[in-house]
């Protein structure tokens, strides 16, 4: 069975055609974006996930005031009142436009820190888990270090060093969720190289590069994308957190945690302010998290509806 | 007599064993500890023993999975054990492995046309679409239709998936392929079906198989030649229909009466050994077997015996035989 014999083979009868049909059908069918749709709770997810990022991109559209505009006057009004909708918080903003430029800083901040966490901790993981030895206990045990430090003294800690703001927030919360990435790629690389179809490609001479990419990461995936989700909903309210202490997005500018912390001190009067930056938060987070548990779903194959 | 395709002399494995402290004694677990053996082109060895006894490790280091301790592999008189990843790249071609656990060893990912095309890939042969012709003519070869190539592993039987295995380990033409122990999970009418399609290949690609596994009557039906391994060592080694008429070491006598007569009303002397199999980490002195061996004497406890010639093609290691 040589190349040269191979070739001769090359007519293909009717049936092997219509056989190929279906093949392509059946494919279709299980595409990945086609089995995510079949999951109601993800759909769910996902049009909670649009409707945020819809938010966070056309903000100047959808909010009805400027978020900045200071009206005294009109401070602590009730939902409805005077035409804003979610109502006034202290200084008579418009709550509505605050929460819809909210959603930016929200956004921004959970995706880009668990993209950053995610590709260090991929990273660190792969060379932790497939090089093994001296190498691996060196990055597990920086890792371990970093996981004895509680997360919110960390960002702390980074927030004081680089100091407060959108950049820094992003970084400090990336850095603090590295070793969880680190850990969970490490033990999943350890699980799947020891499996046979690994040993089978280093036996057919395989490249290390090959057998990461092409095999090692596909079958690390499927964590490192659930966890990634619930990740951003994590990062959202890390985010709110380190507002919510003052070491986040300064004032004025509206974040979801800086409004809820303001909300604080009018509990009583005013309970609107920190009911509907606080909805916002669980809403979304909500969102990320069943859009995380479709992803997962979809991307394993032996679950078939 | 036919050319040598594989030569395996005074081979060793040794692996650490460390106790966990970081200054702590390093033990050595002999796992593969001097043993020889040749195949012929076209041949197959059945290489048997018990669990632990180390016939996997040999599989696994002829491949290169495991660094060699000590002892020399030719292959077609080339020594590979001393061949670093560049150079054995291209021999890669012409050993290949099949393995125990048909299900992981299929990457579940990866759809099975994938998978058994991907030898070519990495060796980089033929166009893709010459490759994808070549993985269909293969899985029509060990009876599956080509209708399964975007099927993924876990669509398969355990019997099924062999059989991509099997395929998949033929996709570069290999001339040896070393079988550990590749019907141990599948259940009896399946393996009598794999095992015809391991000899139909061999008569139709004249393929050398090093056929690993505890099950006796398989070996018996697939092998040329069987060494019996025991702790790390070839006790037995020799013709088949030889050894299985007249077995010689205690051990091979003891294994083989455990096989279960074809008549029930037939009642076969069992040779029930004592004991365990003893630690590789802690073998026994002189010959390994001699703390289970019904015929012990002085001298197996001092001196480990070799392998001595008894017929023209049948060696044992046993004291007894001088």
């Amino acid at each position: 069975m040589r190349m040269e014999d191979m070739k001769r083979h090359d007519e293909i009868d009717e049936e092997t055609l219509l056989n190929l049909e279906i093949m392509k059908k059946e494919e279709k069918a299980n595409s990945f974006i086609k089995k995510l749709l079949r999951n109601k709770t993800a759909v769910v997810g996902m049009i909670i996930i649009t409707i945020t990022i819809i938010s966070a991109i056309f903000s100047p559209f959808l909010s009805t005031h400027d978020p900045n505009k200071v009206n005294t006057e009109e401070a602590c009004l009730k939902p409805g009142e005077n035409g804003h909708i979610f109502g006034t918080d202290e200084y008579g903003r418009d709550l509505y436009s605050r929460i819809v430029y909210g959603s930016r800083i929200s956004i921004i901040v959970g995706v880009c820190a668990t993209t950053l966490g995610a590709i260090l901790g991929i990273i660190l993981g792969i060379i932790s888990g497939y090089k093994g030895g001296i190498t691996d206990t060196i990055i597990m045990r920086f890792v371990d270090g970093m996981f004895a430090f509680p997360f919110i003294l960390l960002a702390i800690v980074m927030m004081t060093v680089f100091g407060s703001g959108l950049q820094n927030v992003v970084l400090a919360i990336g850095i603090a969720n590295i070793p969880s990435y680190a850990r969970i790629v490490r033990g999943q690389v350890l699980i799947v190289k020891k499996q046979e179809y690994c040993q089978a490609l280093i036996a057919l001479g395989a490249s290390n590069k090959k057998i990461i990419i092409d095999h090692i990461f596909p079958n690390i995936l499927s964590p490192i994308i659930v966890y990634g989700t619930l990740n951003i909903a994590g990062a959202i309210i890390s985010e709110a957190a380190l507002s919510f202490l003052g070491l986040g997005i300064q004032p004025p500018t509206p974040s979801w945690g800086n409004i809820l912390k303001s909300g604080k001190d009018y509990l009583i009067t005013a309970p609107h302010i920190a009911t509907f930056s606080g909805l916002a938060i669980l809403v979304t987070v909500l969102g990320f998290n069943l859009f995380g548990d479709g992803v997962r779903d979809a991307l394993d194959p032996k679950l078939k509806q | 007599m036919s050319e040598v395709i594989l030569e395996v002399e005074n081979l060793k494995k040794y692996f650490p064993v460390t106790n966990g402290k970081l200054f702590g004694r390093t033990n050595y677990l002999k796992a593969v500890n001097d043993i020889s053996f040749t195949i012929e082109k076209g041949k197959t060895l059945g290489l048997i023993g018990e669990s632990g006894c180390g016939k996997s490790t040999v599989g696994k280091t002829i491949i290169g999975l495991n660094n060699i301790t000590d002892g020399v592999i030719k292959f077609k008189g080339k020594d590979i054990g001393s061949l670093n990843n560049k150079e054995m790249k291209p021999l890669r071609k012409d050993i290949q492995m099949i393995f125990q656990d048909p299900y992981s060893s299929l990457d579940p990912k990866k759809k099975i046309g994938y998978s058994v095309k991907e030898p070519l890939d990495i060796h980089n042969i033929g166009e893709e679409g010459e490759r994808q012709d070549k993985a269909r003519q293969l899985l029509e070869m060990v009876g599956l239709s080509y209708y399964y190539m975007n099927r993924y592993p876990h669509e398969f039987s355990g019997g099924q998936r062999q059989r991509i295995n099997i395929a998949r380990a033929l996709t570069l033409d290999p001339e040896l392929i070393i079988c550990d122990e590749p019907t141990s999970a599948l259940d009896v009418s399946i393996q009598a079906q794999v095992l015809n399609i391991f000899k139909q290949l061999q008569e139709k690609f004249d393929l050398t198989y090093l056929f690993i596994s505890h099950n006796l009557s398989v070996v018996k039906y697939l092998s040329d030649d069987i060494a019996i391994m025991y702790l790390g060592k070839i006790v037995e080694i020799g013709d088949v229909k030889e050894i299985y008429k007249n077995p010689l070491h205690p051990y091979t006598k003891a294994l083989f009466s455990a096989i279960p007569t074809e008549d029930p009303n037939i009642i076969k002397d069992r040779i029930n050994l004592k004991g365990e199999i003893p630690s590789p980490l802690n073998p026994p002195s002189g010959c390994k077997f001699h703390n289970r061996c019904p015929h012990k004497m002085k001298v197996c406890e001092e001196v480990d015996p070799n392998l001595i010639n008894v017929d023209v093609n049948h060696k044992v290691g046993c004291h007894l035989y001088k």
